[in-house]
């Protein structure tokens, strides 16, 4: 990839819109901006820095289309190269006409995310930031973009600033008494160095714990509802989605297949998985819907059990827990409670919410519960980063384990935790993206889109 | 007078220069003032110490000089670090300073091609790029293939004690000053460094009676490899310390202080502060502490480590006098700072060689370094290089993977330096792999091949690298188990006792355990403690020398692509016009040398791997 010449794409989603932006960026921006621009006292000859001009984009020949343009100076810009963004009608047709046109005059079409990664290869974002740009742009939920938002601003970049300088103090002092070892020099004690890696390494693994609930946040929660016939699951699901998504009867066993719905639920996307009942007693099609019912509870990342408050606890519901139990993240649910409560909950399990899908009473709580599985796994306060992305997490796995070999090896050889820290800075560049392979910034810029 | 290489100065990259050229069979002349001064130890009277130990062991393994010459020299032997792992041990020597002067110019009078004569060079004469010869201050011209110029502080060198100011060299030794415009008229450029020397004190005047002793170590270790046993009678140091009234009068005498009244220009080394700089930068120290060390059998001069100073010599004595046991002391020489043109190392290649003027190799202090062993290191790399060009061989260069002489002649070339550079084990990221212990097979069949090491040096090398794999081998295959003979044998010597069968080679890997001769470990009369320890630490530390060498070998698939020395960096767009220009200084000779040298970005190094493609494509 040359990051020496001047791109350009269409920025805008394609179809039909108020304004479509075609962004240009490198050193012709400007040039060839002017040359296609008809300012209304003229051609601009000298766009100035951060301000928005009227005019025309023009052919040759005659206008094509009436534009606001905005010229950015370097560095001043996000990918710190001379950037022009013209913003045309939103037409399918004007806008290609005017990329052609921009192309016609010097530029070259962009790559996927080509834009982001002169960004960072200009230095103006670290890869971690850059990797918030992608999914700020792809979140789906509120609070996908929150924690994208946050990455991209780099306050993931600053937790991880705030351990490289502790482990460089930590190695300063590991290397002045190696380097310096009769010369009268005053040390770290190999306590203070323990427990400064000590510190690091619990900042790590409470990023590399935040990553169970982030990945809900970033690619959604799936959650299967699980229960007996006719505990309500298909109203549940209804309520929740607030619309009448599945059939509801009062007939047990009208779920026959998975139903599969997606919902925000307080700032987090959750596919809801409805599933049939599971009957003690199934006929040859219901057999196969609990097969599938199973399957389904299996592989989502969080079940939820449902129960009837108004029936006695049966060997059905024991099967419910046990099934329901299996997922590392669950919640149970009794339904029901503006009837007469029949049910005995078994005190050893988790004890259960209790709502009422017909009377709407208890929902709020429900779903605020479902919400917290994604944010109460994050183990620190609101303002904590949370790791969504895999990449990530593995970085901070192996840092983690360097830092715990470091350690243990200061007693040892001090020279040997120094070789710890050492490979722990290391993969800090790797996510910063001050060391990298061709392979990962492929990997990484290949999720983009054109014109970002 | 004609030679096929002249060595201008005698100090410690002079006599390596003049030794590795005159060995490797070109006629060589060492220029230098007077035969007396050859192998001089200005400072203190020590070799060795983490990273600049490693160097020593490294120009031994080569063929050079100064590991023998210490050995043969010292007056106290010591291991550093020996309470840290083997990777960062180091040996130091305290030097009998007239005795290493005195052994060294008989080994280099006895080298054949080699004479030393004495005179003072006055400019470099070069023709066409290339250097032809030097001409000496009494009219005369030596004509040459090639020069090495080992100036150390020489060039337009000037001492400072207190406000007093005199040209000179070192302490009672004129600079030269005609030297440095000759190089500048050949375009190289300069810049300026200070460094410093403490007073010399007379032995008789110090009362040593309550003086806390530093003994050296029983056995004495060996820096080289291929020498006798060191077997010498020892001398102990001293240890005394500053007090708040020391510190008080060193204050007082700030006024008069060449380093604080603006006078002394040069960038002094951060990491061997003067004791008035520790003063100033430590001022809630109320003690630091001095080391004095005897500088000869033969002389009364005591060099006190620690307080190099360029204060006024009345003050230097009154400051002395308030340390326990120097209440009467009488000082022989003052301490001073000197004040040097040094020529940023950047002008040259990694071989030392100066890319402006072909055959013309600088070593020493003239880099911008300090250190004996450093100096040393650069002296021989320079003069095998010159050698080499002469005879019309490939040039040798020392890779960071493989010696920390190439770790220093590196950081010098494509870094440059700041300040007076001294090597650290921590400037080396294979320090693991790069240890004193194993300097010998690391280098050995360089210097063999190329002709600087004897066969018997080599052939012995080679013989103790298959005696230490094979001891290695049988500790894979012999096993030890929680029995009780072997239970009993164990802990009647305090090893450890396994919980299961293991084999040896994992029970070593355990850091309570060392391999001892006789119990468990077998009979290993076959084998030198040397050989012993060399298979235990590679055992010990196999994890890490194999991370070590999976990251050497990952690098060094970037690190060996190679740029063509003269390619033009000025016309590469998207390269900032200041990384355009620190290109084409450097001149990069891999892609690796290109990638550290500072302000390279990551967009930086695309640009040049994607411009190297095309330029590549298009030839």
């Amino acid at each position: 990839m040359d990051i020496s010449d001047t791109i350009a794409a269409i920025a805008t989603p394609v179809g039909e819109g108020g304004l479509g932006i075609i962004r240009v960026s490198g050193p012709d921006a400007r040039r060839v901006a002017s040359s296609l621009f008809r300012h209304s006292a003229g051609k601009l000859d000298e766009l100035q820095s951060h301000r928005m001009y009227y005019g025309t984009i023009n052919d040759g020949q005659s206008a094509v289309d009436e534009v606001c343009l905005t010229f950015m100076k370097a560095p001043k810009s996000y990918t710190k190269e001379d950037t022009v963004e013209i913003s045309c009608h939103g037409s399918p047709a004007v806008l290609r006409a005017v990329l052609k046109l921009v192309i016609g005059a010097g530029a070259r079409m962009a790559e996927p995310g080509e834009f982001t990664k002169r960004s960072f290869l200009n230095g103006r974002i670290d890869l971690s930031q850059a990797e918030g740009v992608i999914d700020l742009i792809k979140s789906r939920s509120e609070g996908a973009a929150r924690a994208a938002y946050n990455l991209m601003e780099g306050g993931l970049s600053s937790r991880i600033d705030a351990v490289r300088q502790k482990l460089v103090w930590v190695q300063s002092h590991l290397e002045a008494s190696i380097d310096f070892p009769d010369e009268d020099f005053q040390t770290a004690t190999d306590e203070e160095l323990v427990q400064a890696l000590g510190e690091a390494v619990s900042r790590m693994e409470r990023l590399i714990k935040s990553y169970d609930g982030g990945r809900f946040l970033k690619h959604g929660l799936a959650l299967a509802i699980i229960g007996k016939p006719n505990v309500g699951k298909s109203s549940l699901l209804n309520a929740l989605l607030e619309e009448e998504r599945a059939i509801v009867t009062h007939h047990p066993g009208t779920t026959r297949d998975l139903i599969r719905a997606e919902a925000e639920l307080a700032g987090i996307r959750v596919e809801l998985v409805d599933t049939a009942g599971l009957n003690p007693a199934p006929c040859e099609i219901e057999a196969e819907g609990i097969r599938r019912s199973l399957k389904a509870a299996e592989t989502a990342d969080a079940v939820l059990g449902l129960f009837d408050g108004s029936r006695p606890w049966e060997d059905a519901d024991t099967r419910v827990l046990e099934e329901m139990g299996k997922s590392p993240f669950h919640i149970a649910v009794i339904n029901k409670t503006d009837l007469t409560q029949m049910l005995e909950w078994p005190s050893s399990s988790t004890p259960p919410v209790c709502v009422s899908v017909k009377e709407g009473s208890g929902l709020g709580e429900l779903v605020s519960l479902i919400a917290s599985l994604s944010k109460n796994v994050t183990t620190g306060g609101d303002d904590e980063p949370i790791v969504t992305r895999l990449r990530h997490r593995e970085i901070f796995l192996r840092i983690a384990a360097d830092l715990k070999r470091a350690a243990e090896e200061v007693g040892i050889g001090r020279e040997l935790a120094s070789s710890a820290v050492w490979d722990a800075l290391e993969e800090i560049k790797r996510f910063t993206g001050e060391s990298y392979t061709e392979e990962v910034l492929e990997a990484i810029f290949s999720e983009f889109c054109v014109g970002k | 007078m004609d030679f096929d290489i002249v060595v201008i100065g005698g100090g410690h990259a002079g006599c390596e220069a003049a030794h590795a050229a005159a060995r490797l069979g070109c006629s060589t002349a060492m220029l230098i003032t007077s035969r007396a001064s050859i192998a001089r130890m200005s400072c203190n009277p020590a070799v060795g110490g983490p990273g600049k130990s490693q160097i020593v062991r490294e120009i031994d393994a080569l063929g050079g000089l100064m590991a023998r010459v210490t050995d043969e020299t010292g007056l106290q032997y010591r291991t550093l670090n020996s309470s840290k792992g083997p990777a960062v041990r180091a040996y130091r020597v305290q030097s009998d300073t007239a005795e290493y002067e005195s052994v060294m110019r008989g080994k280099l009078e006895k080298v054949n091609n080699l004479s030393i004569i004495e005179g003072s060079a006055v400019s470099i004469e070069a023709d066409g790029g290339w250097a032809t010869g030097v001409a000496l201050e009494d009219g005369t011209t030596i004509s040459a293939r090639a020069v090495v110029v080992c100036t150390g502080t020489f060039l337009n060198g000037l001492l400072h004690t207190g406000l007093v100011q005199t040209p000179g060299g070192r302490y009672g030794e004129a600079p030269s000053s005609r030297l440095p415009e000759s190089l500048k008229r050949l375009g190289i450029t300069f810049g300026r460094l200070k460094t410093g020397t403490p007073p010399r004190l007379d032995k008789n005047t110090i009362d040593f009676s309550a003086l806390e002793r530093q003994e050296g170590d029983s056995p004495p270790p060996s820096f080289s490899y291929f020498g006798p046993a060191v077997e010498r009678e020892q001398l102990p140091c001293h240890l005394i310390h500053t007090n708040h009234k020391t510190h008080e009068i060193i204050r007082a005498a700030f006024g008069r202080s060449p380093l604080y009244t603006g006078l002394i220009k040069g960038v002094g080394p951060r990491y061997c502060p003067s004791i008035e700089d520790k003063v100033v930068r430590f001022p809630k120290r109320v003690s630091h502490h001095v080391f004095l060390e005897p500088v000869s059998r033969i002389s009364d001069e005591i060099y006190p480590n620690g307080i190099s100073t360029s204060l006024p010599l009345d003050t230097q004595e009154a400051f002395l006098r308030t340390m326990s046991g120097l209440e009467e002391v009488r000082i022989l020489k003052a301490g001073y700072a000197v004040e040097y043109d040094f020529a940023p190392p950047t002008q040259l290649y990694p071989t030392l060689e100066t890319k402006l003027v072909a055959g013309l190799y600088f070593a020493g202090q003239i880099n911008g370094t300090s250190g004996y062993e450093e100096a040393a290191g650069q002296g021989l790399l320079a003069g095998i290089n010159a050698a080499r060009k002469v005879k019309r061989e490939g040039a040798v260069i020392l890779k960071r993977s493989e010696s920390f002489i190439g770790v220093m002649v590196d950081d010098l070339t494509t870094l440059g330096t700041e300040e007076p550079y001294r090597i650290f084990t921590s400037r080396a990221e294979h320090r693991l792999v790069l240890r004193q212990d194993n300097a010998d097979t690391r280098l050995c069949g360089l210097g063999h091949s190329i002709g600087l090491l004897p066969e018997g040096d080599y052939n012995a090398t080679m013989a103790k690298r298959e005696k230490i794999a094979s001891l290695m081998e049988s500790l894979k295959n012999v096993y030890i188990g929680p029995i009780p003979a072997t239970r009993a044998k164990l802990e009647s010597c305090g090893l450890p006792v396994p919980e299961e069968s293991i084999p040896l080679w994992q029970y070593i890997k355990r850091p309570d355990v060392s391999i001892q001769s006789g119990t468990v470990f077998g009979d290993l009369a076959a084998f030198s403690p040397d050989e012993i320890g060399r298979a235990e630490i590679e055992i010990k530390y196999e994890g890490y020398i194999e991370r070590q060498r999976r990251w050497i070998g990952q690098l060094s698939r970037i690190e060996n692509i190679p740029l063509e020395e003269n390619m033009d960096y000025s016309d590469i767009s998207g390269l900032s016009i200041e990384l355009r220009q620190k290109l084409g200084e450097v001149r990069p000779l891999t892609f690796g040398q290109a990638s550290r040298i500072p302000g390279m970005t990551p967009a930086a190094l695309a640009i040049l791997t994607i411009t190297l493609k095309t330029r590549a494509r298009r030839n």
